[in-house]
């Protein structure tokens, strides 16, 4: 039984994704709609893989909530590990063992990884690791850089693979597996959001039982210490030489108008090729083509691509890493042509065929008439937290308790939300864990009364040698542990926190408030539904001297009412008194999606709750200084 | 519809079961033979934040995106969603929109009104020719006593209105998949039916 959805095994329907197809990914043969990421892991398994580990992050995130699904009924191990580098090194004990293995993340999952990535390829691994890097150009789920994480992979001299569609992702996992084992080094997937988010028609292949169990042989291949590394460093080199010839020889690239005789060629990989072939279509000219889909680049296939034109384009999202490659292998190779990339194309955002046209536009001359969008006036919509979140509730009492002037550190996860209008209690996010570190700077340099915020899973993640240091180091800060027992933006995936892992197994919850005293903080525990006990203990706690933790401790509202639902528990439903009520706005500032408001002009004429919303979390009444949001619907009491 | 390539465009909220719409649309043409793409998003958008699905169909989809201007057919979700994705919209692109809002709390903060159904159509019309709203929500609160199957009766009207052309069995096989297929199926039914 799954402790989060009440799901049981061998249940027909999945967690999180609408329509619950998942118990079919199993099957054999045929062809199915699916989602990039779950054609990964449908690949991971035409390939005999044993053992998955990851941290749930956005793009990739599904790929570890269909492992979960499937792991028990596939027969292989899948956990979600407490950070991606944690991770990255379980995958690796078991790709040492013998067992192939695979670890995936997002760009910002690759960067907390990258210290026990890099020095895998000195190691080498022998029945096969795969590692995926899933980038988000346009920034969809990410909001602290736009990171292209192909330059990152380079320098750790693994070979990557760049699926453009669903199809490629099942295929292309399968040959990384198949390269991984020949050249004894692991090898990476790099993905984009419109590759892993995309769904499409997967034929599939045969599921291959792979092997869960091996053994760790002693040997002196694991130990790279000086001279030896640097031997390796080299050997490194030569075996990409190796990978290049191969990937030469591959027929992972794809060429489109092999035979057209125009001058001009395009150049693209993953979900570029797309808005390149689409573009074609519109102009219904036979472009030459070349989708590269691997790294080391083919550069016997681009230089002969190249050899004859004059003009090339080469088109990718994010920065100019196959531009330059080709440029250069241009040089080398003393070819004359022009080589076109980002002289024409952003380097942010995600591109889309009118990108690709008018890039052909200018080079061209031609006069492709690319259709000019229409726009209208629309008032903008925030994301928010869900009704009944208790986050709100901290936020709210928190500024009660301490004023809006007060510095906020902010961190990762649902409540980076708490950045928008009217809470604005997220002053700095720059990574997991970071909120506490840059405020622990803060506290050094400035007097300021500092309050940071951090979720329960990111307290695993990254916060506990945040906070050791702070400790340690003598900081003078209040830190809210908002706990809400799952890790929640990324879809309700298990912490060390949660009480269940990613086989859907119970194991011991590890608490929060234990750690931190160990660590030395002074600690609290509230329920930040209780407004007036969060409020008071932030008041308390902030005017006291060093690192005081506050846990605000309560479920994922989502969650609980899905559960909820499932399990028959019915919660009150509030309404606001239209006698009591003296419109004085401030359960609108609560900013409570279910809370709304009926204008004349712009006068408030009537503050009313949308009862389908209401999840019924009692805090608005709480904050009604009248008493005017009453249970309109008394049931059967929640759990506290 | 005459081209090679249907394009359509889910635009709501996340909660509203935008992707779940998709999944059944895209299911079901994929059951009727066609190549089928969706480009979704996931993760930011569950928290009541704006999201659109593009969903594409046909021989052969080139490329999961639908161009600016080239939807087909753009489902509104909530009236302000449909004007959200005006981008998508020409005068050729059918539009449909359920009538029932969701607020967005920014606009009660600075006390702005939120446009009626009416001038929504309005603004539509200027960039459509064929602008059509649907109280699906109202009707299937009224009928079921929640909201929760209005998307099932749009998709009724949507094949009954010939903008999504599909066979009736193809889509009921795939509602049949859903947790709550017999209510799914029977707002359907009633949306085929244009029934209030």
């Amino acid at each position: 039984m799954c402790m989060a959805c009440g799901r049981k095994a061998k249940d027909t329907y999945f967690l999180t994704l609408p329509i619950m197809l998942m118990h079919k990914l199993l099957q054999k043969g045929g062809k199915m709609l699916l989602l990039g990421n779950d054609a990964i892991v449908r690949g991971a398994l035409e390939a005999g893989i044993g053992f998955a580990a990851s941290y749930p992050g956005t793009p990739s995130s599904e790929i570890g909530d269909t492992f979960s699904d499937i792991a028990k009924e596939a027969g292989i191990y899948f956990e979600w590990s407490t950070n991606e580098k944690m991770a990255t090194e379980a995958a690796a004990g078991a790709a040492f063992s013998g067992v192939r293995s695979m670890t995936f993340f997002k760009h910002f999952g690759f960067n907390v990884a990258c210290d026990s990535v890099y020095p895998l390829p000195y190691i080498g691994v022998d029945k096969g690791m795969v590692l995926l890097a899933a980038d988000d150009p346009g920034g969809w789920s990410s909001g602290q850089n736009e990171e292209d994480t192909r330059r990152m992979i380079q320098t750790s001299h693994m070979p990557y693979l760049e699926p453009s569609n669903p199809q490629e992702c099942k295929d292309f996992i399968k040959l990384a597996f198949e390269m991984s084992s020949r050249f004894k080094i692991p090898i990476f997937l790099r993905t984009t959001t419109r590759v892993n988010h995309v769904r499409g028609v997967v034929k599939l292949g045969n599921i291959v039982k792979g092997e869960t169990r091996g053994v760790f042989k002693k040997g002196k291949q694991w130990n790279t210490m000086p001279p030896t590394v640097i031997k390796v460093h080299e050997s490194l080199h030569q075996k990409l030489q190796e990978i290049e010839k191969f990937s030469d020889s591959s027929d992972i690239h794809l060429i489109l108008n092999k035979n057209s005789k125009s001058k001009f060629g395009i150049i693209t990989s993953g979900a570029s090729f797309n808005y390149v072939t689409e573009a074609l279509q519109k102009l219904g000219m036979q472009i030459p083509v070349l989708r590269v889909g691997m790294w080391p680049y083919p550069r016997g296939k681009i230089t002969g691509f190249i050899k004859g034109k004059r003009q090339i384009l080469v088109v990718e999202e994010l920065e100019p890493i196959l531009e330059n490659e080709v440029k250069r292998m241009v040089q080398e190779h003393s070819i004359v042509a022009v080589i076109h990339g980002k002289d024409f194309l952003p380097v942010s955002g995600e591109l889309r065929v009118e990108n690709v046209l008018g890039a052909l536009n200018s080079i061209l001359h031609l006069k492709i008439e690319i259709k000019k969008s229409n726009s209208l006036s629309t008032p903008s919509r925030d994301p928010t937290l869900c009704p009944g979140c208790p986050h709100r509730a901290s936020f709210w009492g928190t500024k009660t308790a301490v004023g809006k002037d007060c510095v906020f550190g902010g961190d990762i996860g649902c409540y980076i939300l708490g950045i928008f209008e009217p809470i604005e209690m997220q002053d700095f996010i720059v990574s997991m864990g970071a909120g506490t570190g840059i405020s622990h700077g803060i506290s050094k340099v400035s007097d300021q009364k500092i309050v940071v915020f951090m979720g329960d899973s990111t307290f695993f993640h990254a916060g506990i040698p945040e906070i050791i240091n702070a400790v340690y180091n003598k900081s003078d800060l209040t830190l809210l542990v908002l706990d809400n027992r799952i890790t929640a933006m990324t879809g309700h995936q298990p912490h060390p926190g949660a009480g269940f892992t990613g086989m859907r197994d119970p194991s011991t919850e590890i608490s929060i408030a234990e750690v931190a005293r160990a660590i030395g903080a002074q600690v609290m525990t509230v329920n930040p539904f209780n407004l007036k006990q969060l409020t008071q203990a932030v008041k308390d706690m902030s005017q006291k001297k060093g690192v005081k933790i506050i846990i605000a401790r309560q479920d994922c509202r989502l969650m609980f009412m899905r559960n909820a639902g499932k399990k028959g528990i019915k919660v009150p439903v509030f309404q606001i008194n239209q006698e009591k009520c003296r419109k004085c706005d401030l359960c609108i500032q609560y900013s409570c999606p279910a809370i709304h408001l009926e204008l004349k002009g712009k006068k408030p004429v009537r503050y009313y709750i949308d009862e389908e919303f209401c999840w019924g979390c009692t805090v608005c009444s709480q904050v009604c200084p009248f008493g005017a949001i009453e249970v309109v619907k008394p049931k059967e009491s929640e759990n506290k | 519809m005459k081209k090679d390539i249907t394009n359509i465009i889910i635009s709501g909220i996340g909660g509203q079961g935008v992707l779940t719409l998709a999944v059944v649309m895209a299911e079901s043409a994929l059951r009727q033979g066609y190549d089928v793409t969706t480009a979704e998003v996931h993760g930011l958008a569950m928290r009541f934040g704006h999201l659109d699905v593009h969903l594409r169909f046909g021989k052969k989809v080139p490329s999961p995106l639908v161009p600016d201007g080239e939807a087909d057919l753009v489902i509104g979700l909530e009236p302000i969603e449909a004007l959200r994705a005006a981008r998508y919209i020409s005068k050729d692109t059918a539009v449909i929109f359920d009538t029932s809002p969701l607020i967005p709390n920014k606009m009660h903060i600075h006390k702005e009104q939120y446009p009626d159904t009416k001038k929504v159509a309005d603004a539509l019309k200027k960039i459509s020719k064929s602008v059509k709203p649907i109280p699906a929500s109202d009707i299937t609160k009224k009928r079921t006593g929640s909201d929760r199957q209005a998307n099932s009766y749009l998709l009724g009207y949507l094949v009954k209105s010939k903008f999504f052309s599909i066979n009736q069995k193809n889509i009921l096989d795939t509602l049949a998949l859903l947790p709550s297929p017999d209510a799914n199926k029977q707002m359907f039914k009633l949306g085929l039916q244009g029934k209030s």
